[in-house]
């Protein structure tokens, strides 16, 4: 009988990738909060997968295209930036209440497919960031920062 | 301004409430909602928005991640007491909903004019006074 090492976290990490499908986020299996102690926050996305494509798609409202940024490898993929608390006509505001989290934030995944980087789409649209990754049999370029489109 | 969350709808967006010195401002993160799902709607006490956001149906795609949450959602804002409700607008960009309440006027800050003391005229005789029993 051959000797296997024994890795007792590998049936748990299984679980959570089928769980998680395509998609693996960096240190998502030692916390996963609203808001990480280093006061950044976690849009939340929901992930589809096609024959030929994987989609994601991201809510960031009151988000700035100019204040985002994606970065895309074959197997990887880095979503951040930061919303800016929105000035009320240049008045100044007494917050009553605040809900909303402002700030930067970062996602990080890891994907377990090949994709095409350089021919993934980006579309920042009523506050919700949809990508389109092109799945691919190849390995892709080096990491590429793409275009987000309004 | 108080404000409630009705746990009977399936998700609550996370909302703002700040106040200018000429009015209310109420934020929603309503992303991905299109606008003719969203109401807002003004009674004598209260703002309250509602609406829906639709579970995308995407062909040939299978779902295998859900954070967002979908369904419908209602806020209720309660208006202070120098809301004006006939000052009233809402706007929606970026998924997100702002909707601003004017102050009445009456409830405005007021500057006070401060003016020189002058020299009283004495008041004219009236009933009572004590010079009558002279």
């Amino acid at each position: 009988m051959p000797l296997r090492p024994r890795r007792p976290l590998e049936a748990f990490q299984r679980l959570r990738e089928a769980a998680d499908g395509v998609f693996r986020e960096a240190g998502e299996l030692y916390f996963q909060s609203p808001v990480s102690p280093e006061g950044r926050w976690t849009p939340p996305m929901d992930v589809y997968e096609g024959a030929e494509s994987i989609v994601l798609e991201m809510e960031m409202p009151g988000v700035r295209r100019e204040d985002l940024e994606v970065r895309l490898s074959a197997n990887s993929l880095t979503i951040s930036g930061q919303r800016r608390l929105a000035a009320a006509g240049g008045q100044p505001e007494r917050f009553h209440r605040i809900e909303r989290n402002y700030g930067p934030f970062s996602r990080s995944f890891s994907i377990g497919v090949s994709v095409e980087p350089e021919r993934a789409g980006a579309k920042l649209e009523d506050g919700v960031l949809r990508l389109e990754l092109p799945k691919s049999d190849r390995g892709g370029p080096q990491q590429i920062e793409i275009e987000v489109a309004d | 301004m108080a404000a409630a969350a009705e746990r009977t709808e399936s998700w609550t967006p996370a909302m703002d409430i700040s106040e200018t010195g000429e009015g209310f401002c109420v934020r929603l993160d309503l992303a991905g909602v299109a606008r003719e799902d969203m109401e807002v709607m003004v009674s004598e006490q209260a703002l309250v928005i509602s609406g829906l956001r639709r579970l995308p149906e995407p062909e040939g795609l299978a779902l295998s991640r859900r954070e967002r949450e979908y369904g419908r959602f209602r806020r209720t804002v309660e208006l202070p007491a120098g809301a004006d409700r006939g000052a009233l607008s809402a706007a929606l960009r970026d998924g997100v909903l702002e909707v601003r309440v004017g102050k009445r006027a009456g409830e405005m800050p007021k500057r006070v004019e401060i003016k020189a003391a002058a020299q009283e005229e004495p008041p004219s005789a009236g009933v009572g006074s004590s010079e009558d029993g002279k």
